[in-house]
C-alpha cells in the first residue's frame, strides 16, 4: 500500500501532473457545486419557509416568479446541473470509501460512466421543461 | 469526534441522493411548467410521507451543507480557538435554519 503522504508529495512535485488528473478536476468542481449548493439550501429554507409562513398569495406570488420568469428557468436549469453532478460525483467518492473500483484505470472508468448518466438525466429534464 | 461526523456526512449523503431525488422529481417535474401553486403543496402537507420527506432533507441537506463548509475550512489549517469559533457558528446557523424549517412546516400544517 502507497502512503498517502508520499504520494501526495510525488504529486504535489508535479503540479502540472497534478492538474492533468481527471481526479483532481473532479475534486474541485465537487467544491465549487457544493458551495453552489450551500448557498442554495439557505435560500431555499429562508424563502420556502418565509414564503409559506406569509400565507398563500405570497406563496403564489413568490412561485409564479421563480417558475415563470426565464432567468430562474436557467438558474434551475444550472441547479439540476450542479445537484446532478456533486450526487454522482459523490456516488463515485463513497463507493471509493467502501474500496470498490479504487485503481486509476477503475476510477476513470466509473467517473465517465456516472458523467455520461449524470448528463443523459440532466438533458432529458432539460427536454421535459423545454416541451411544457 | 471527527470520525463519526465523517460518517454521519456519508451517511447523510446516501439519505441525500434518495430523498433529493424524489424531491426533484416530485415537486417539479409532476407539474412542470405551469408554477407550483399553495394549494398543491397544501395537499401534500397533508401527507405524512411528504411531511416526512421535507423533515428528513431539512435535516440532513443542512447538516451535509454545512459539515462540507466546514471540511473546506478545515483545508485552511487554522487554530483550535478558530476551529471552535467556526464549529460554534455553523451549529447554531444548523439548528436555526432546521429550526425555522419545521416551523414554517409545522405552522402551516397547523393552520391548514
Amino acid at each position: 500500500m502507497i502512503h498517502s503522504e508520499t504520494l501526495l508529495s510525488s504529486r504535489l512535485s508535479h503540479r502540472s501532473q497534478m492538474w492533468d488528473a481527471t481526479g483532481m478536476w473532479a475534486f474541485v468542481l465537487h467544491r465549487i457545486t457544493g458551495l453552489g449548493l450551500v448557498f442554495y439550501i439557505l435560500l431555499h429554507t429562508i424563502l420556502m419557509g418565509g414564503s409559506l409562513l406569509s400565507g398563500k398569495e405570497d406563496f403564489d406570488a413568490t412561485l409564479s416568479v421563480l417558475m415563470g420568469n426565464p432567468v430562474f428557468e436557467v438558474l434551475d436549469i444550472m441547479l439540476l446541473g450542479a445537484v446532478l453532478y456533486h450526487g454522482f460525483n459523490g456516488i463515485r467518492i463513497l463507493l471509493f470509501d467502501m474500496g470498490i473500483g479504487i485503481s486509476i484505470s477503475s476510477q476513470r472508468n466509473i467517473f465517465r460512466i456516472f458523467m455520461g448518466a449524470a448528463a443523459i438525466l440532466w438533458f432529458w429534464s432539460i427536454a421535459l421543461k423545454l416541451s411544457h | 469526534m471527527h470520525a463519526w461526523t465523517w460518517f454521519l456526512q456519508r451517511i447523510s449523503a446516501v439519505i441525500l441522493v434518495i430523498a433529493l431525488g424524489l424531491h426533484i422529481g416530485f415537486l417539479h417535474f409532476s407539474n412542470a411548467g405551469e408554477p407550483l401553486n399553495y394549494s398543491d403543496i397544501m395537499v401534500r402537507l397533508k401527507t405524512p410521507v411528504f411531511i416526512s420527506l421535507d423533515i428528513l432533507l431539512l435535516i440532513f441537506g443542512l447538516y451535509h451543507a454545512l459539515y462540507g463548509l466546514y471540511s473546506i475550512f478545515l483545508d485552511f489549517d487554522s487554530g483550535k480557538k478558530e476551529k471552535l469559533v467556526v464549529l460554534g457558528l455553523l451549529v447554531a446557523m444548523g439548528l436555526g435554519f432546521v429550526g425555522f424549517g419545521i416551523f414554517g412546516l409545522f405552522y402551516t400544517i397547523c393552520s391548514l
